[in-house]
């Protein structure tokens, strides 16, 4: 009985310090090769524009008949866009592709050296402004529908409030708008002990991916063990490791955060909360919310560990056009990937945008 | 100080059952113990005099080389970046130049179109 057991528990610690070592690789081509390898973000698709590292995708629609309003994805710059098109089966994207809504994308790729001079403005006023052009022009459409995700969803928002015009339908995605008691991270990016000038004076052109996930894994210590622990128990079960190692590739696959960027973030929304106190600039025009007049959904996950249900929560009552609410049982990822939480979020946006 | 032998039970003889007992309750208590930590202030405090006193290395080391680089009459990162964003600016001046293009050749195209429309209704006339 012994021997038996001493020798699963051999194999199994050596496919867990296997699984662990391959993670802990950073290297871009590693991830770019694990991608492939593991199948993720395979819906089909195409680059209609690029700008930069920034690229803006098409995905090829497989129903003959489209909805007329064509949907621009924001994903958030913290982590890469695939979340929302993990794998086939499993992946928002193909849902939306698969009802029938003209779905573009906008992947803010890896910033590097040359976004050190590009601000949080630019990426609304020049960036997104040319993708939303760009889609509204291919599709002759003069207004398109929005998603965004996590702080893509805050992206999204802030576009809207100053182009509303050129917004027919926005959706959020566990977005954050008020920062104030927002969770740990409001703690640790409080004025009094997070010095950002200092961080992006010295960092330069880039903040560094590690400087930044640093803190993710403490903001839910028990989840961060539980993590290993699940993936310990379960190391020798092929099912498990398949869906695990999909979600831990794009949990690892950390990029860097544009240093101006990440200063407006931190100083204007963390420190100064001023988007909900309709301070919040780009190149000098206000964003106020109130000025978001079309429909919008808004989702929140309930046991959202990154932007507390409160944070998200706060946008309904800011904007001025009907909002269809709703909290799914789940975290902050899970709501995107976990069955079968994310089938009700993927039903509500794709009835919402076709509605 | 040490643990109970009968809270094992039946398995107290298997080294898998005992590990998984004591790692168990050590981490009970570094979940509890990290997640006091993590919102103590004075512990945040230290933190953030760690992270200052680390970028202050850091701008140290960046100056070292900077100065290392120019000596040696090689570019340095700020040379590259200056290079890198000056392409990018370049890049978008493009971009902008090619939207400009695209509206005028639509303004072109609705002209036109107004232009045939009222020739035709001459015509008629």
């Amino acid at each position: 009985m012994i021997p038996d057991k001493a020798k699963e528990l051999q194999e199994r610690n050596l496919k867990y310090a296997q699984i662990i070592q391959d993670a802990m690789s950073g290297k871009r081509e590693d991830m770019e090769k694990r991608i492939k390898e593991l199948n993720l973000a395979s819906t089909p698709k195409e680059v209609i524009h690029s700008e930069t590292s920034i690229k803006l995708y098409r995905f090829i629609p497989v129903k003959k008949k489209l909805h007329k309003t064509p949907l621009l994805i924001v994903p958030s710059l913290i982590l890469r866009y695939y979340i929302m098109d993990l794998l086939k089966g499993h992946s928002l994207i193909e849902h939306l592709v698969e009802s029938g809504i003209d779905t573009y994308l906008i992947d803010w790729g890896i910033p590097g050296d040359e976004h050190g001079h590009l601000t949080f403005d630019y990426y609304i006023d020049k960036f997104l402004k040319r993708a939303v052009r760009k889609v509204s022009r291919s599709t002759g459409v003069e207004k398109i529908n929005i998603l965004g995700q996590c702080l893509g969803g805050t992206i999204g928002v802030v576009y809207t409030s100053l182009y509303q015009e050129e917004i027919n339908k926005l959706v959020c995605l566990t977005t954050p708008v008020e920062f104030e008691d927002a969770g740990l991270l409001s703690v640790w990016t409080d004025r009094k002990t997070f010095n950002i000038d200092k961080v992006v004076e010295t960092f330069g052109n880039t903040i560094p991916a590690d400087f930044i996930h640093a803190c993710f894994q403490f903001l839910d210590v028990k989840a961060t063990v539980e993590r290993y622990k699940k993936l310990y128990n379960n190391v020798l079960d092929e099912n498990f490791l398949y869906y695990y190692k999909a979600l831990d590739q794009w949990i690892n696959d950390k990029i860097p955060f544009p240093g101006e960027v990440f200063r407006k973030f931190i100083r204007d929304l963390y420190q100064e909360n001023l988007l909900v106190k309709g301070k919040f600039t780009i190149n000098e025009k206000v964003a106020d919310l109130k000025n978001i007049t079309c429909p919008l959904l808004n989702i929140v996950a309930k046991f959202d560990h990154v932007f507390p249900e409160k944070s998200a929560k706060a946008l309904n009552s800011f904007v001025s056009g009907p909002v269809d609410y709703h909290i799914i049982s789940a975290g902050h990822v899970t709501l995107v990937v976990l069955f079968p939480q994310r089938e009700e979020t993927f039903k509500l946006i794709s009835d919402f945008l076709k509605k | 100080m040490f643990m109970d032998p009968a809270q094992f039970g039946k398995n107290f003889m298997d080294p898998t059952e005992f590990n998984k007992q004591f790692y168990g309750q050590m981490e009970q208590v570094f979940i509890e113990k990290m997640n006091e930590m993590i919102k103590n202030p004075a512990f945040l405090s230290s933190i953030s005099k760690g992270v200052e006193t680390g970028l202050d290395g850091k701008k140290k080391s960046d100056d070292l080389i900077k100065k290392y680089l120019e000596k040696m009459n090689m570019p340095t990162r700020e040379d590259t970046s200056k290079i890198l964003q000056y392409l990018q600016k370049i890049e978008t001046k493009i971009l902008d130049l090619e939207d400009k293009i695209e509206d005028l050749s639509d303004d072109l195209k609705n002209l036109k179109k107004e232009y045939g429309k009222s020739r035709k209704t001459e015509k008629k006339k």
